[in-house]
């Protein structure tokens, strides 16, 4: 066989070799002054080991109680975070009775962060709108970004010296796709970023990790957009705990708390004076998962349809293979099969995001009178 | 189950005290901490127990049966069995997708669709180690530099947790020797392992993490959007990050290694301080570099042959060495860059490693080319497609004002830079002040360590992103 296998006794490699290997020399090659042995003397006993890591990480945990804590909270619901949560609420105690959270609070302080977020259970807001019937994929939403009927824009015409802001955030789902719609927004020369924001593990769920209606409404007191794209539900088909009942989404009650946060985060930013563009969730490749983004998407789609100023986009279609179902490899724009999709079946690869990316800024141009660049003559 | 974590924490407490509890009992602790293993990587995805369990059974048959047989000719033919399985076991789960698409491509410009479907394949974690690791067992057993090994003693070889998920690549020449004896329970260099453990929690959650969240992913994502100095700090921050992340992981895993006993080779070696592309990949990722060597190099002809030869045989390891990394033409690319380095250097003489033979000003200004020229490199393994690697190039002539950049990202890259010059003795002389075991003062320190480096990482990076799996 031809295969460059090795022979059975070791390669003699040259003199050369073995003196000037191409890529690393072996440790006894290494110049003298590299060579740094431990010193024998620096040895312990493994009782003194383990005392010290121990002693090491019970004060670690100590000091660094409250962040411990709230990580716990950002569990999903459910048994392992109740516990998680107990004990580290039991840990805060402990630290906080020997003073031992204060460090922890003045370095905070110093580096102007707020306390870490201990969460309490968010009281359900006033449902606006009656909770759905479980919804089937096959009732997802499946229109086009271009499919709705473009409003007449509400200012323009757009130039460089006067462009459209926009301001793109969410979950990680923003991730790569942010990146992706702020280059195409970018290359029109008329559309200007005023940031682009997410935050891994986050979402409309799970308030007591980041508040997106708070953050967003900062957004609009600082950056005024006048666009806002927004992107949830990577985390967000996670149970709920309401009034002490953990609920699952595929529950009405659940969608109903679901539904009453989308409808107030929506019509508040629509009284801000926002133009919100809500993304929908593509495709996933778990079964479990598309039944309940499809939830996630009807939600997101019926309450935009409620208001004048928030834009539903379905992406869901946009990643299905030939078959109708999920699928991890779809042509791009030159006809070439390329990997759209990440390992987990949720987020987008680059080329997903752009994928995804064209149609909304063009829905956005659409909707705001702007020409795509070769039209204008750019 | 990620090192950075309260879950680890306590792995780690349990998993020591045992550890030496059990230590004279051979197998009871073998069974211990092969049991501990897997529980550490079924935290990932208990599925993937399978895989990990039947390659380990896979190549401990083939070293096994070519333990038995003195047949050159029947040997190699086993050698070919266990070389194919575990290179098949990594084009399946790691390189299927990109090969198949990569051909569907290229033979779509002549009209024609190769009959190879396109599969939801999921990339184990940890494949391209222990496979690697296997492999250089059953090639090494095949040389008869190692001896065939237990059947309990290779399952603890491939799963033993500290370097399964990211390395060091451990070779069983290194590993299995230290299972024939129990560990000598008074002599554990705890000093050095402590200043691994911190050191690497720093580099990977401080240093790593804040970089990345606040410039470099920013920018590598919307490059048009930044200006030339915020690019160029970008590149900057990227050589950074990526020497803070895995150098940062794989110290930990020594470090760890190093509390249950065990001696894990070094895998960075001060790598920004190199002279030349050469003395960077001897200081850059040493245990792949090494397996590189050995296992690719030289039996492709190393350097035994004429200069078009080695140049051939130098291409193909660096561009292989690339495209391990990752399933993905920037990475192919990378690994033909620094090859090309290689061989330039090569044959101009311009690869020296030894700083005694040259002075103070040509020492700093091959030190900064050669920063520079692996910059270049890090921007098209960063890169998500050779057209975002252009565009982020591009930029650095685009001047604009800065927009992310911070006195502590700034601080951060000087860090990580400086930390390349740092002799090598201050460690030791730190170490020193541990001569005499002081479990509580060194706790006490430890605790404060981990207080600094929780408050300085950057917030919300949550750890259940992917709970729904």
């Amino acid at each position: 066989m031809d295969t460059p296998l090795p022979p059975s006794t070791p390669p003699r490699p040259s003199d050369e070799e073995l003196a000037e290997p191409p890529i690393v020399l072996p440790d006894e090659e290494l110049p003298a002054t590299r060579e740094v042995p431990p010193p024998p003397a620096a040895r312990w006993a493994a009782g003194h080991v383990i005392i010290t890591v121990t002693i090491a990480l019970l004060l670690g945990a100590l000091l660094n109680a409250a962040d411990i804590l709230a990580t716990a909270e950002r569990q999903p619901f459910g048994p392992a975070r109740n516990a998680s949560v107990a004990a580290a609420e039991r840990l805060l105690a402990v630290s906080s009775a020997l003073r031992l959270d204060r460090p922890r609070s003045a370095i905070d302080e110093a580096l102007g962060r707020g306390p870490a977020e201990v969460a309490e259970d968010e009281p359900a807001e006033e449902p606006v709108i009656a909770a759905p019937a479980t919804p089937s994929p096959a009732d997802e939403v499946t229109e086009e970004p271009t499919a709705e009927p473009e409003p007449e824009p509400t200012r323009g015409p757009y130039t460089a010296a006067d462009p459209l802001t926009m301001y793109i955030g969410g979950d990680s789902m923003v991730g790569q796709f942010g990146g992706a719609l702020a280059d195409l927004a970018d290359d029109t020369g008329v559309i200007t970023m005023t940031e682009v924001k997410y935050e891994f593990g986050s979402g409309l769920s799970r308030p007591d990790f980041v508040d997106w209606p708070e953050r967003l409404r900062g957004v609009s007191r600082t950056q005024q957009p006048e666009v806002m794209v927004l992107f949830f539900g990577g985390n967000d088909a996670q149970p709920l705990e309401i009034d002490g009942t953990v609920y699952e989404p595929e529950t009405p009650e659940w969608q109903a708390e679901y539904r009453s946060r989308v409808s107030a985060l929506m019509e508040e930013l629509q009284e801000l004076g926002h133009t919100v563009y809500w993304m929908g969730m593509p495709i996933p490749r778990s079964e479990t998962l598309q039944v309940r983004h499809a939830i996630l998407n009807e939600i997101y789609s019926s309450e935009a349809d409620l208001r004048d100023s928030v834009h539903f986009v379905a992406s869901w279609d946009l990643f299905k293979g030939p078959d109708g179902g999920f699928s991890e490899y779809l042509p791009n724009r030159n006809g070439e099969v390329v990997d759209m999709r990440l390992d987990d079946g949720i987020h987008l690869t680059t080329a997903g995001a752009y994928r995804l990316a064209r149609p909304t800024i063009a829905r956005i141009m659409a909707d705001h009178g702007i020409e795509p660049a070769d039209e204008q003559g750019g | 189950m990620l090192f950075p974590t309260v879950e680890f924490a306590v792995f780690l407490i349990v998993v020591l005290t045992a550890s030496w509890l059990l230590m004279r009992h051979r197998t009871p602790w073998k069974l211990f901490m092969l049991a501990a293993s897997y529980v550490f990587y079924a935290a990932w995805d208990w599925r993937y127990l399978g895989l990990i369990a039947g390659s380990t059974v896979v190549n401990q048959a083939v070293a096994v049966a070519m333990g038995r047989r003195d047949d050159e000719r029947v040997r190699k033919q086993l050698l070919a069995v266990g070389v194919a399985a575990n290179l098949g076991l990594l084009a399946w789960f790691k390189y299927y997708g990109f090969f198949v698409s990569s051909a569907r491509n290229a033979l779509g410009e002549f009209g024609i669709t190769p009959p190879l479907p396109l599969l939801e394949i999921v990339l184990p974690v940890g494949i391209s180690f222990f496979t690697f690791q296997a492999m250089s067992y059953v090639i090494d057993v095949y040389r008869r530099q190692v001896a065939v090994a237990p059947w309990l003693d290779t399952f603890l070889y491939l799963a033993f947790f500290p370097q399964l998920v990211a390395g060091p690549i451990v070779r069983g020449s290194e590993f299995l020797p230290q299972l024939r004896e129990p560990r000598d329970p008074r002599a554990i260099p705890a000093a050095r392992a402590f200043g691994l453990i911190l050191g690497g929690l720093f580099k990977k959650v401080v240093i790593a993490n804040v970089l990345a969240t606040t410039l470099v992913d920013p920018v590598f994502a919307t490059p048009s959007a930044h200006g030339s100095l915020e690019t160029l700090l970008a590149i900057y921050g990227y050589a950074v990050v990526i020497y803070a992340d895995f150098s940062g992981y794989t110290d930990i895993a020594i470090g760890v290694a190093l509390l249950l006993g065990f001696d894990f080779p070094q895998n960075f070696d001060a790598p920004y301080s190199a002279l030349s592309l050469r003395d960077f990949w001897r200081r850059w990722h040493m245990t792949l570099s090494r397996w590189l060597r050995d296992y690719l190099y030289i039996p492709l002809g190393g350097s035994s042959g004429g200069a078009v030869a080695t140049a051939g045989a130098l291409m193909a390891t660096m561009v292989l060495g690339g495209l391990w990394h990752g399933a993905a033409w920037t990475f192919v690319i990378w690994g033909a860059f620094h090859g090309v380095g290689l061989a330039v250097e090569r044959f101009t003489g311009q690869g020296p490693t030894d700083p005694t033979s040259m002075g103070a000003v040509e020492r700093a200004v091959r030190r900064v080319i050669t920063f520079h020229v692996v910059c270049l490199g890090w921007v098209l393994f960063r890169a998500t497609s050779l057209t975002n690697a252009g565009e982020v190039l591009g930029q650095l002539f685009e001047p604009a004002a800065l927009t992310l950049v911070t006195p502590a990202a700034v601080a951060l890259i000087l860090v990580g830079i400086a930390v390349q010059y740092v002799p090598k003795d201050v460690g030791v002389r730190i170490g020193r002040a541990f001569e005499t075991p002081r479990p509580v003062l060194a706790g006490v320190l430890g605790g404060a360590g981990l207080l600094l480096i929780d408050a300085l990482g950057p917030q919300g990076i949550a750890p259940f992103i992917y709970f729904q799996f």
